[in-house]
């Protein structure tokens, strides 16, 4: 139920919200909904990393430039990062860092604040 | 406790999503960056096309704009205001960015981006008056009511596009930098050209050569930098009548230069900067297929992303032209329409100058001009770093103009203004009619247009090429050009005389200037203007190597039915007129002397002289030139003590007829009287020597565009992925096609005059996107470096219809 609600509501709040939009929508739903601290977590977080890699795999499939290997290069400082496969790990690691911080964080700090 | 174990996750969360909201140092905004409904894949474009139906605030009708296969967009607009709004709504979509950058630049506001790394840079840049210049015309637009509109339209149509942004929307470079767009007004547009003047006009050889004047006296001046080259092909050809009557020449002063005292300041002075080079002509009917003439123009800049220029065609009552545009100004700067072409080519001129300043005391309030103390003027400045703090500078400006450093200091960014000198620059005249030049142009439909258009530019001076469908051609270096003594300028100037200040300025109707000449082509490669003989007005001493004006003019005088094909084989020519004149005396002289490099002098003496892309005897020759013109030259003229080397043709003239010539002597041996002879052999074993360290022994990467390495490079120099390396072209910096490492033709164009409608071709190297993550971001590279061109779609109206339009949009004015 908490993974849904996050996937989709997150889906529409985040057309329009600022970047951490999702960290303040995971909080509300497990502070209604959550029952334990791994649910909090884990639901909030699977819910915006579905969304995430989803919407990125759509990005990336559609385009025609790889503006995953530019990114990795300006941020390595070289003219292509480390190549394709590891440019992908990289920004997939990020991504997922990203989304554990702001969906599981923010599930978790919902989750916590339910009792006061 | 309990409530401190509630709290923990919350407490975190806050305090890393502060964290990762903002950017630290070179590190940007992680948390923004990478959420993919905020960052960068925002800017991975899914759909090239642009929003079919918009509805904007400020337009006073419709608007239809048709996209390209290119996506250059035709603009149809019922009214002038409505063009140039459109025109700046359309070139944000693509360009804010960059448009924005240039500003920055001019502005010398660099440190609120990238901090304190850039504040030498931005103190020049506003020390030498760009951002004051801007303020000072945009003072004086009231001046042209009409060309004030325009401006303001322009502004508006950018600050529409820019309101309908959120965060999201902002092009990649403002999310990794971390800031955001400003509005945009008049005052950008004008620190725009004012970045135009600058990279064009911003140079100066005052310093050098004054440097050289103490160091050998003015015998050798005159001997090794003469005002006219040996070898010229000038822009107005030799003979021209002059058609009117000159002002009297002011008088040549009894002492001409105020040497700087301080000679100490010979540390790590970086060289001159590279010649900016450029190619454009047209030729008469009598040598076109046609019977109507043709014209051509390739501008050469540094390579950069985004492209220099963005194509459009303009459409409203009054106009219909198609070329290409500066973002950030309005009309077209290159191009043509039904009637007319034009295009330009950098003049030069001697347009900025130093003057020593005698001032009464620290304080620096009064200066001694003319046998009075004059009061000076201080503005101060303020610097904003990245980090919100802020430097404090106080800009001490005479009647000449600002005096930019008062301590000759390696931090100083240009190391060819002298220190306690104050500078006179045209980019500081505040004349508000420049861009009158263009537009005039834009609209123009005979010759009497074109010369009326001219009489409006200031700054940078251009050689404007035109060509009617009158069977007009013609060719003016213009601009407003400083009325000069004979070398006024050529070296520093005494701040304290008032005779040499400027004096007036060449009235802009006797400008050089050459209408259909009896050879049948106009045409211009940055080469000296015209020759004393046929001038009254001393220009400047310095122009461009005599190699692609004299190959371009070879090329022209044996053209006969000539096409847009002809014409593009042109601007594609390869051949090497240095090797041609330099390679048989120095082969002559290799030859006499046993040799172990019998292979490569072999690959010398085969080759068809055409710096090709694959072929290697260009890489030895480039190669040993240089390496040769040092070591003839930087003995005597060591380039890092701020000296500079006579020019090549000098050089080239010596070889022949003068090889006993006690230049070739290196004067860094005591014991020894070194002679032509053992420069060549020693230049060519050093050439070799070096090739072979660098790509190893000869073999396929000897081959002349992995040595030459023309790359395209994105505006931030860091970020070297939104770049573009080891295109595979030919070329030179002594080569028509003047590609280079980082310079080269920024935009092709060849246009076929015609009674009915004219047919033109081009491209730039690059893409009408700014944007690193469309595929228009860079298509046109490939088929740039291949020298070919495309044909560019020019609408007789907005009801033509044309395979080639891919998308439609219309801008609606909101009720």
């Amino acid at each position: 139920m908490i993974y849904l609600i996050i996937l989709i509501v997150g889906a529409i709040v985040s057309v329009f919200g600022p970047w951490w939009i999702a960290a303040p929508l995971a909080f509300i739903v497990c502070r209604w909904k959550a029952t334990s601290a791994k649910q909090a977590f884990g639901q909030s977080t699977a819910a915006l990393l579905t969304l995430w890699l989803v919407y990125i795999s759509y990005v990336f499939i559609k385009s025609d430039v790889n503006l995953v290997n530019k990114m990795m290069g300006v941020l390595s400082s070289s003219s292509e990062g480390f190549g394709t496969p590891v440019n992908v790990i990289v920004i997939l690691a990020i991504t997922s860092i990203l989304a554990i911080i702001i969906g599981g964080l923010g599930g978790l700090a919902g989750y916590k604040l339910r009792k006061i | 406790m309990k409530i401190l174990k509630a709290l923990w996750p919350t407490v975190l969360l806050v305090a890393l999503l502060y964290l990762l909201g903002n950017s630290h140092g070179t590190v940007p905004a992680i948390g923004k960056l990478f959420n993919p409904f905020t960052g960068f894949w925002q800017n991975s474009e899914t759909n090239p096309n642009k929003p079919e139906n918009l509805t904007l605030s400020g337009l006073q009708e419709e608007v239809i704009i048709k996209y390209d296969e290119n996506r250059i967009p035709h603009i149809f607009a019922k009214n002038d205001h409505d063009l140039y709004y459109a025109q700046g709504y359309t070139i944000a979509s693509d360009r804010i960015w960059q448009m924005e950058f240039y500003t920055k630049v001019a502005a010398g506001r660099l440190t609120e981006i990238v901090g304190e790394r850039a504040l030498a840079y931005d103190q020049y840049n506003r020390r030498s008056g760009m951002n004051l210049a801007a303020e000072n015309v945009v003072a004086r637009l009231d001046e042209e009511p009409e060309l004030k509109k325009t401006l303001e339209a322009y502004a508006d149509g950018v600050n529409a596009y820019l309101a309908t942004l959120t965060e999201k929307d902002y092009p990649l470079e403002y999310k990794i930098l971390g800031y955001k767009p400003e509005p945009w007004s008049p005052k950008k547009t004008m620190l725009m050209m004012m970045n135009m003047r600058n990279q064009l006009n911003g140079g100066s050889t005052d310093f050098r050569m004054t440097q050289l004047a103490q160091k050998y006296g003015m015998d050798v001046v005159n001997e090794l930098f003469p005002d006219y080259p040996v070898m010229a092909d000038p822009i107005i050809p030799e003979g021209s009548p002059l058609l009117f009557e000159p002002l009297p020449v002011p008088a040549t002063p009894d002492a001409i230069t105020a040497f700087p005292e301080d000679k100490t300041v010979a540390m790590s002075l970086q060289n001159p900067r590279p010649e900016i080079g450029s190619n454009n002509w047209a030729i008469a009917g009598s040598k076109s297929a046609t019977g109507l003439p043709i014209l051509a123009n390739d501008p050469h800049l540094g390579l950069s992303y985004p492209s220099i220029w963005y194509q459009m065609q303009l459409t409203s009552p009054n106009v219909n032209v198609y070329g290409s545009c500066l973002p950030g100004a309005p009309g077209i700067t290159i191009g043509f329409n039904k009637d007319i072409a034009w295009g330009v080519t950098n003049v030069g001129p001697d347009v900025m100058d130093f003057y020593k300043i005698n001032f009464k005391n620290n304080n620096r309030d009064e200066y001694w001009h003319d046998n009075q103390w004059k009061k000076t003027t201080k503005r101060t400045e303020k610097y904003v770093l990245k980090d919100g703090k802020t430097v404090i500078d106080t800009l001490v400006s005479t009647h000449h103009g600002p005096v930019i450093y008062f301590e000759n200091s390696k931090d100083n960014f240009n190391k060819s203004v002298p220190a306690g000198y104050a500078m006179k620059w045209i980019t500081h005249d505040s004349s508000p009619t420049d861009l009158n030049c263009f537009l005039g142009l834009n609209a123009a439909k005979n010759y009497d247009d074109y010369l009326k258009a001219l009489s409006y530019y200031v700054a940078p001076a251009q050689n404007f090429v035109f060509a009617s469908n009158q069977n007009d051609i013609a060719i003016t270096p213009n601009g407003k050009l400083p009325l000069k003594w004979n070398d006024q300028g050529k070296f520093l100037l005494d701040g304290t005389r008032a005779d040499h200040d400027w004096q007036g300025f060449i009235p802009s109707n006797q400008n050089p200037h050459v209408k259909n000449p009896e050879r049948a082509y106009v045409s211009s490669a940055n080469q000296s203007i015209v020759s004393p003989k046929d001038y009254p007005y001393y220009i400047d001493w310095i122009s461009a190597p005599p190699y692609r004006g004299t190959q371009i003019n070879k090329r022209l005088a044996a053209m006969t039915m000539g096409t847009a094909d002809s014409l593009r084989s042109v601007q594609n020519d390869n051949y090497s007129l240095a090797a041609e004149w330099f390679l048989p005396p120095l082969l002559k002289i290799l030859e006499n002397s046993p040799s172990k490099y019998s292979e490569e002098i072999a690959l010398l003496k085969n080759w068809n002289y055409r710096n090709d892309a694959h072929e290697k005897a260009p890489s030895i020759f480039e190669t040993w030139i240089n390496i040769l013109l040092d070591k003839v030259w930087d003995d005597e003229f060591p380039s890092n003590q701020n000296l500079m080397h006579p020019s090549e043709d000098k050089t080239l003239d010596l070889i022949i007829n003068n090889p006993e010539s006690k230049w070739f002597d290196n004067i860094n041996t005591k014991d020894k009287k070194e002679t032509l002879e053992d420069i060549v052999l020693s230049s060519f074993t050093q050439t070799i020597d070096s090739l072979n360290k660098t790509y190893g022994l000869q073999s396929d990467e000897w081959q002349w565009y992995k040595v030459k390495q023309t790359g395209i490079r994105h505006l931030i120099p860091a970020f070297e992925a939104f770049s573009t390396f080891n295109i595979e072209n030919g070329g030179g910096k002594r080569i028509v096609n003047a590609s280079t490492d980082k310079w080269g033709p920024s935009w092709r164009m060849v246009v076929e005059l015609d009674k009915e409608w004219p047919k033109a071709y081009g491209l730039y190297p690059g893409g009408q996107s700014g944007n690193p993550g469309s595929k228009y971001y860079d298509n046109l590279v490939e088929p740039w470096s291949k020298g070919e061109l495309k044909e560019l779609l020019f609408l007789k109206n907005e009801q033509e219809s044309s395979e080639r339009i891919m998308a439609l949009q219309t801008l609606k004015p909101s009720k």
